[in-house]
Formats: C-alpha cells, sequence, structure tokens
C-alpha cells in the first residue's frame, strides 16, 4: 500500500533519511523508534506530505505522494488544535475542509461519532485551553478519524500525557482503528518501547548516521485484542522488548 | 482626575521625592497590599504626588516668565471652558466640546479608513513573502514622512481643508495597522499552518479560522498604536487647516492672546487621548482573553 524507495532528505547538510526502503501493508499497524535525530518524525512527515524529499519515491497505492490529502491525516506530538475554536469546531472544520463532497449532515454525524467515541461529547463546547493535555489529545485523534483517512500519521501522540492518560488513549486509538473506523493502516512515531509492542504489528527500528535509517523491523507477533495487563507476561512481548533494548542501547544517541 | 488641582499643589508641593522615606524602598520589600481598593488608593496617591511635582515646577517657571498663565488661571480657563462644553456663537466660536467634537468625527473617520485598508493589506503581506517584499520598502519610506507633510497633497486632491486633514489622519494611522497585522500573520505557528495543509483547508478557511483568529491581538495593538498617532496628527492638521476642531481652537486660541485656555485646550487633548487608548487596552485584554 505505501512504498518509500531509495528515500533521501537532509537538513543542514545532515543526511536525516538515507536511502530509506520500506512497505508498509494495508492493514498494518507500524510504530517506528529510535533516538532524537534519527529521521522518524521526518519520516511520517514526509509521508504526511508536509516536506518534500530530496530524492526517492514515495508512493501510496502506486501513486506518488506530492503534499497532503484527505486519504492521510495525522496527529501531532504537541496537540495542534486551533485554540480559538472549540473542541467541536477544531473537528468540524478539519472534516469539513478535508472532505467537501460530504453533505453538512454527513459531517455532524461523522464529527459527533468520533467526538463521542473519544468521550468528548459533552465538552464540545469548550476552547482547548479549557481542558487537559489528553483531552486536546482525543480531540486531535477524533479530529484525524473524522476525515476517515486510509492512513493515519501519528508524531509521538502521547509524548507528553501521564501513564494513565497514556494507556486510556492508546486503547481508544486501537479501538477507533480496528472498530469504528474505515481507517487501515496507522504509522505511528514513538519513544516507548512498551507502548511500540502493545500497539504494533511491526516496529521500525531507526539510526543515526553512520548508522542506516533503518536498522531493523521487528515483528511483534503478539495475537489482538491485546490486553495491556496480560501481555507483557507474554514470551513474544519479553523477546521483542529485550531485542529493542539491545538495539537502542547499542545504538549512541546523537551527540546531545 | 487629581492631576491638576491647584490647592493641593500649594501644600503637597514642599514633599521632595529625596525627602520621603518612603520613596527610595522598591516596592518588592514592602507586604503587598491587602486588597485591589488599597492598591488603588495607593497608586492614586501617587499619581496626585506626581501631579503635584509637575503643577509646584509649572507654577515656578510661571513665575519668572509672565506671559505663561500660571496653574490656577489655568484651572479657571478649564473650568471656563467646560461650563458650556456645546455652545455654537457662530464659526469662530464654539463650546470645547463641539470642538473635540469635530475633530473626533475627523479622527475616526480617517482611522476607520486606515483600519478597512490596513487591515486586509496586512494579512496580504504578512502572509506572502513577495507581497512583503513588495511593499516593505514603501512601508519604510513612508512610516517615518512627518504627518504635516502629507496635507498639501491631500488639499491638492481632495480641494477640502476637513478632508484634507482626514485624509492626514488616514496615511498616518495606516502603518501600524500594517505593520502590526502582517507582523501577527506572518506569525502563524508551524502546528497551525501544518494542521491547515494537512486538513486541506481552503483560502477562506485558513484565513477565517487560523490566520484572524491568530492575528487580532497584534490587530489590536496596531489599532491601539494607530489611534494614539491619529488623535496626535489631528491637532497639528488642525492648526493648518482652521475652520474647526480641538487643533484649531488651539492655535485661535494662541492668535487670540489666551494662552490660558491653549493649556487648558491640552489638558483636554490629553484627557481624551486616555479615555481611547484605555478603550483599545481594554478590548485588547478582551480579544486575548
Amino acid at each position: 500500500m505505501l512504498e518509500l524507495k531509495n528515500v533521501w532528505k537532509s537538513f543542514n547538510g545532515q543526511d536525516v533519511l538515507r536511502g530509506l526502503d520500506l512497505d508498509v501493508g494495508q492493514g498494518e499497524f507500524v510504530s517506528f523508534i529510535g533516538h532524537s535525530g534519527c529521521g522518524k518524525s521526518t519520516l511520517v512527515n514526509v509521508v504526511g506530505g508536509l516536506l518534500e524529499v530530496d530524492s526517492g519515491q514515495v508512493s501510496l497505492d502506486g501513486r506518488t505522494i506530492t503534499g497532503p490529502g484527505p486519504d492521510r491525516a495525522m496527529v501531532f506530538q504537541n496537540y495542534s488544535l486551533l485554540p480559538r475554536l472549540s473542541l467541536l469546531a477544531n473537528v468540524r472544520e478539519a472534516a469539513r475542509a478535508a472532505r467537501p463532497e460530504r453533505s453538512g449532515a454527513q459531517t455532524d454525524e461523522v464529527v459527533e461519532r468520533y467526538l463521542g467515541a473519544v468521550g468528548l461529547w459533552e465538552h464540545r463546547d469548550k476552547r482547548p485551553a479549557q481542558v487537559s493535555g489528553g483531552m486536546q489529545q482525543r480531540t486531535a485523534v477524533a479530529r484525524a478519524f473524522a476525515v476517515s483517512p486510509r492512513l493515519l500519521l501519528l508524531d509521538e501522540p502521547f509524548g507528553a500525557l501521564d501513564a494513565l492518560t497514556r494507556a486510556r488513549l492508546q486503547q481508544q486509538l486501537v479501538d477507533l482503528w480496528q472498530h469504528e473506523s474505515t481507517t487501515e493502516t496507522v504509522l505511528m512515531v514513538t519513544h516507548g518501547i512498551d507502548e511500540a509492542i502493545l500497539l504494533a504489528d511491526r516496529i521500525v527500528v531507526m539510526g543515526n548516521p553512520p548508522s542506516p535509517s533503518i536498522i531493523d523491523i521487528i515483528p511483534v507477533d503478539l495475537p489482538r485484542p491485546r490486553d495491556r495487563a496480560s501481555v507483557i507476561d507474554e514470551p513474544a512481548f519479553r523477546l521483542v522488548q529485550e531485542r529493542l533494548m539491545s538495539l537502542l542501547t547499542a545504538e549512541e544517541p546523537a551527540a546531545a | 482626575m487629581t492631576l491638576v488641582h491647584p490647592t493641593a499643589a500649594t501644600t503637597e508641593a514642599p514633599v521632595l521625592p529625596g525627602a520621603d522615606p518612603q520613596i527610595p524602598r522598591p516596592p518588592s520589600r514592602r507586604p503587598p497590599p491587602a486588597g485591589r481598593v488599597l492598591r488603588f488608593l495607593q497608586s492614586a496617591a501617587w499619581a496626585s504626588v506626581g501631579g503635584a511635582v509637575i503643577v509646584a515646577l509649572w507654577a515656578l517657571v510661571a513665575r519668572s516668565s509672565p506671559d505663561l498663565p500660571n496653574p490656577t488661571e489655568a484651572f479657571a480657563a478649564l473650568r471656563k471652558l467646560l461650563r458650556y462644553p456645546f455652545y455654537d456663537l457662530g464659526p469662530n466660536d464654539k463650546g470645547i466640546g463641539i470642538q473635540l467634537g469635530v475633530s473626533l468625527l475627523k479622527v475616526f473617520s480617517g482611522f476607520v479608513m486606515a483600519t478597512v485598508i490596513g487591515v486586509p493589506m496586512g494579512f496580504l503581506i504578512g502572509g506572502s513573502k513577495r507581497a512583503w517584499a513588495a511593499a516593505n520598502p514603501i512601508i519604510q519610506i513612508l512610516r517615518p514622512v512627518s504627518p504635516l507633510a502629507w496635507f498639501p497633497i491631500g488639499l491638492v486632491v481632495l480641494k477640502d481643508v476637513g478632508s484634507a486633514a482626514i485624509f492626514v489622519v488616514f496615511i498616518t494611522s495606516l502603518w501600524p495597522t500594517v505593520v502590526n497585522t502582517a507582523f501577527g500573520a506572518a506569525s502563524v505557528p508551524a502546528d497551525q499552518r501544518n494542521v491547515a495543509r494537512v486538513f486541506h483547508f481552503g483560502r477562506m478557511a485558513y484565513v477565517r479560522h487560523v490566520v484572524v483568529p491568530h492575528s487580532l491581538p497584534s490587530i489590536i495593538t496596531g489599532m491601539r498604536l494607530s489611534m494614539g498617532i491619529a488623535w496626535m496628527v489631528i491637532v497639528a492638521a488642525e492648526m493648518l487647516s482652521g475652520n474647526t476642531g480641538i487643533g484649531y481652537f488651539v492655535w485661535n486660541s494662541y492668535n487670540g492672546g489666551s494662552l490660558a485656555n491653549v493649556i487648558a485646550a491640552i489638558v483636554m487633548i490629553g484627557g481624551v487621548g486616555v479615555i481611547l487608548d484605555t478603550a483599545f487596552m481594554r478590548l485588547g485584554r478582551k480579544v486575548a482573553a
């Protein structure tokens, strides 16, 4: 479905993406993990169409990605809600702009469904600043799903949240993806090893120079639905965890 | 207004700043005042100290310069002007309220035009690097031009002194609004721009939901600066234009030898300026909330 071929991207003379190749299949949940500067956010922004590659091919279903499109939606690390719009208006305006072919009633129905699914319907008239960070990020997740993207891109979506809120949001994300939406494929950048394993079908481990962009791709062989409490006792979970640990500790962070 | 109070001047004038043991101490070392009322009384007291110092200095200067009216005379003139502010005895003799009203009307006309043209212009300049490159040098050249240099142009083109004065107000109060709006529009955070791109906001939706809300505080700041300039400029413009208005009143009083009226008018001009500025400050706070 998503194909990246020999993708190069540099910032200020630093090669951030170095000849990266990656195929993501339809319906896959792929996590990207690595130290700061390894290019995982850059990669997601490239797929989202916010950044152009220096060279190489990025295509979705055979069509080259040249910019943002309604087939892809993003959830940013810092929530990125429009501060002067209510939560409802944030979701509605995005849905309306990205899906102009929908009727007003259709848009309203979708917006209500996803704001309800993340438990924010009764808070819909509040401004972002009036609610917690977790609620803001739930709004951003609802906004992304309300566009009905085929591909959902998450850039460290839960990094700024406390552990309990993060756990709840991870669950909501998986539920929405699997049961409540037409969204097929998810790419998620994360710093959390356990988060990556819990959510993903495959984990792409990325590295800083001189390592290649992709050090390893680890499949996560755990059946869904995964129960947060019991899954960590599975041998498969432990194996992936140890593998990730050793890869990430071997890979020294870029001079911080 | 506790600013001009001649009786207070005579009693408080000897208290020099250095002699008061409370003055040198920074406010942070004192425990915070109990409530808002106390704080207000405190600042009012200090304001009257400042006013008293100014009035005392003025009285001192007036004593050695007999042509300059002393505070008592100026205060009397102000009271006389305010007794019948709206009388109208023909083209050269109108109450100060009418004069201020005429000036305010001209200021608002020029200011509204400056806002109506300046805000969209600012959006354009702030939103496009090319428009910025095209407009910035012109703005930098036109902005420091003295307001009165525009007056002859306005007079020739518009053929009417009142309209020329409005034109001068317009052209001088345009720039702060343009520059501040452009600054606001240019400083939309990358997050919000990315949101607009990812969700395919059209131009209208982008302006309406991202640029305008983000720039609103800077627009209000620009309008506040513009209004301050407009009010300053109108007095000068009316001194040139004649006819009516507070600026003309100042000039007319000077020609009539009534410097006390000039000083009274200055106090009035300052007062109106404070009111206008406060109104915009309040508006700005409301918008920022």
